[in-house]
């Protein structure tokens, strides 16, 4: 009970120094995540920025650019520039527009002629971004919609000529025809109504992102907690152990005073973060927080005996932090990503957790056995290397 | 009597004690001395319980230490080479590790924590002490319990000479009240306060009569 006192009490010196740098991490994720919901608003969100370029003159293109600026129903994401071809060359390499579309001449004569001549789009060679693939999309879109839309106006042309007779009212049924065709592809939002169908035990996307801010702050707490976790001298350890308290015990000891402060630090945090998702706290929940902060704060453990130097459980851990909770989906939905990918994030140690965290937020216990294993093994392991380190 | 029979180790395939042989009465100072690297420090860890020997028994009275963890505790103290204090707590805490309160407070009074000066430092943080004051609390930590046996690494290792006397001066006061020290050292002048003296080479005890000259230890070491 003595040693344990004094892992305790070790620990509560350390504390303060630990919570400093814990509140400076905090609040620099807090800043960051609160500059990106300020700008996450609709009508805040930057638009496809496309430039047209060539034969820009006419009634039908005119027509054609205001419908696609003020009916289309992309035209919340995309806005639509008209330029010269040198001046668009170089707000593309600046970055002023993510692409152009180069009209060749007599495009809508083409049309209308039914002989149309194919668009180019010209983007940078290096994609800047979302912006630049959403180009393709949209080049790809309006050239669908114009086809289409003509084939449909043609096909009923020709029946109309078929079937009508006299010039004036065919006139005005092929015109009527062109308006609701036109209106028709213009309103295809209309068409369908896009409804989600929340899937058992997937999360929504505010609880997704709430689990993995907690879990890459368990994971960055790792480095925040050095003064808890670093080893004291190896002549303690022995001396400790001529007394009686073997090498195993002081693992265990020192760790579970660590697993308790972590606990108590980060299970409030996940239950109140649950109940502001979901409104309520269940059994399951409390479980599967327990074993993710044992899964984590036992790895930390493991790291911090496994190597010499501090400075180097540091860079190596704050790696693994980068690279465990990017493939484990906690920077961007994991669904993006390849198979083989996603299995190795599965298995890393913010992924254990991650998925724990989810499961436990839908009421299920999958992750409990991957948790339990990583917090056996990493404790296995920490015993194993301070046990070597003694014997040295 | 304490009884060091035949102790073998080794790392790996390399052997680090090939028998070592012993006997230790009350009283007795033994002096062991070695190269770097010789074994020392892993013959006083077994002796201290901190890691097994490969073969081999080390015994009180007849009775084995080896297997007796408990009995062992209660007879053989450990003073390693670095101090074995928590560097951010302080004496008072450092020692509450090892003393029952109400044991401590008394030899604080009138004991042996008296005797070392530890209560002039009770509440110093270890980061703050000196090399002597670390050692003399080591010392205090060693003996929480009446030892008859103490092990001490290198005691003087680091220590200015003021300091290298009364860690001798306490050796000398606890052999004379009946019991026993085997120190490892380096130090020529730690060899004055041994009764006996060994050399460790080649995992092997073989008895050494220093004669005050240095050159001389130092061929009877390589």
């Amino acid at each position: 009970m003595n040693y344990l006192r004094l892992c305790f009490k070790r620990c509560l010196k350390a504390l303060p120094a630990v919570f400093a740098v814990t509140a400076a991490v905090v609040l620099t994720v807090a800043l960051a995540v609160s500059a990106l919901v300020a700008t996450s608003g609709q009508d805040e969100l930057p638009k496809t920025r496309v430039g047209l370029v060539g034969d820009l003159e006419g009634t039908y293109f005119d027509i054609g650019i205001y419908a696609l600026e003020n009916l289309d129903s992309s035209a919340d994401y995309v806005s639509f520039s008209m330029h010269e071809r040198a001046e668009a060359e170089r707000m593309l390499l600046t970055g002023e527009l993510d692409g152009y579309l180069f009209i060749p001449d007599g495009f809508v004569t083409a049309i209308i002629k039914r002989e149309p001549v194919p668009l180019k789009y010209v983007v940078r060679s290096e994609p800047s971004g979302l912006g630049t693939a959403l180009v393709a999309e949209v080049v790809d879109i309006a050239a669908q919609m114009v086809g289409e839309t003509q084939n449909g106006i043609y096909g009923m042309q020709e029946y109309v000529y078929k079937t009508q007779k006299g010039v004036g009212s065919l006139y005005k049924q092929v015109e009527q025809i062109n308006l609701k065709y036109v209106t028709n592809a213009l309103d295809r939002a209309l068409w369908v109504d896009v409804q989600t169908v929340n899937v058992a035990g997937a999360p929504d996307m505010a609880s997704y992102y709430g689990y993995s801010a907690l879990t890459v702050l368990l994971m960055l707490w790792g480095i925040a907690a050095f003064g808890l976790l670093k080893r004291g001298p190896v002549d303690f350890s022995r001396f400790a152990a001529s007394k009686g308290v073997s090498v195993q015990r002081q693992c265990a000891l020192e760790y579970f005073a660590f697993f308790v402060i972590t606990l108590m630090i980060f299970l409030p945090i996940a239950l109140g973060l649950k109940l502001i998702l979901s409104g309520s706290i269940d059994v399951v929940f409390i479980l599967l927080a327990l074993c993710a902060v044992f899964a984590v704060s036992a790895t930390e453990f493991l790291v911090y005996r496994a190597f010499e130097k501090t400075v180097s459980v540091i860079l190596f851990w704050f790696t693994l932090t980068l690279f465990s909770c990017y493939t484990a989906g906690c920077f961007y939905p994991s669904w993006f990503f390849p198979e083989a990918v996603r299995a190795v994030g599965a298995l890393s140690p913010a992924g254990a957790v991650f998925e724990a965290m989810k499961s436990g937020g839908a009421g299920e216990l999958e992750g409990v056995l991957i948790c339990l294993i990583y917090g056996a093994v990493s404790i296995a392991l920490a015993v194993l290397f301070s046990k070597r380190r003694v014997s040295r | 009597m304490f009884v060091i029979s035949d102790v073998k180790k080794n790392y790996g395939k390399k052997q680090v004690l090939k028998g070592v042989e012993l006997s230790i009465a009350p009283g007795e100072c033994i002096g062991l001395l070695g190269v770097n690297g010789s074994g020392k420090s892993t013959l006083l860890n077994i002796l201290a319980g901190v890691i097994p020997a490969k073969s081999g028994s080390f015994s009180f009275e007849g009775r084995d230490l080896m297997k007796d963890r408990r009995l062992r505790e209660s007879l053989v103290g450990f003073v390693p080479q670095n101090p074995p204090l928590i560097e951010e707590l302080n004496a008072r805490d450092n020692l509450l590790l090892w003393y029952e309160p109400e044991v401590m407070k008394k030899s604080l009074e009138v004991g042996l924590l008296k005797a070392l000066g530890i209560d002039g430092f009770l509440k110093t943080a270890v980061g703050k002490m000196s090399g002597g004051m670390k050692k003399r609390l080591s010392i205090a930590c060693a003996m929480s319990r009446n030892v008859n046996l103490m092990l001490m690494d290198e005691p003087s290792a680091a220590l200015d000479p003021v300091c290298k006397e009364q860690i001798k001066a306490y050796v000398r006061d606890f052999c004379a009240a009946g019991n026993s020290v085997i120190i490892s050292t380096h130090d020529i002048t730690e060899l004055e306060i041994c009764h006996r003296l060994y050399v460790l080479k080649d995992g092997r005890l073989c008895p050494y009569s220093f004669n005050g000259d240095a050159d001389s230890l130092a061929r009877a070491l390589l």
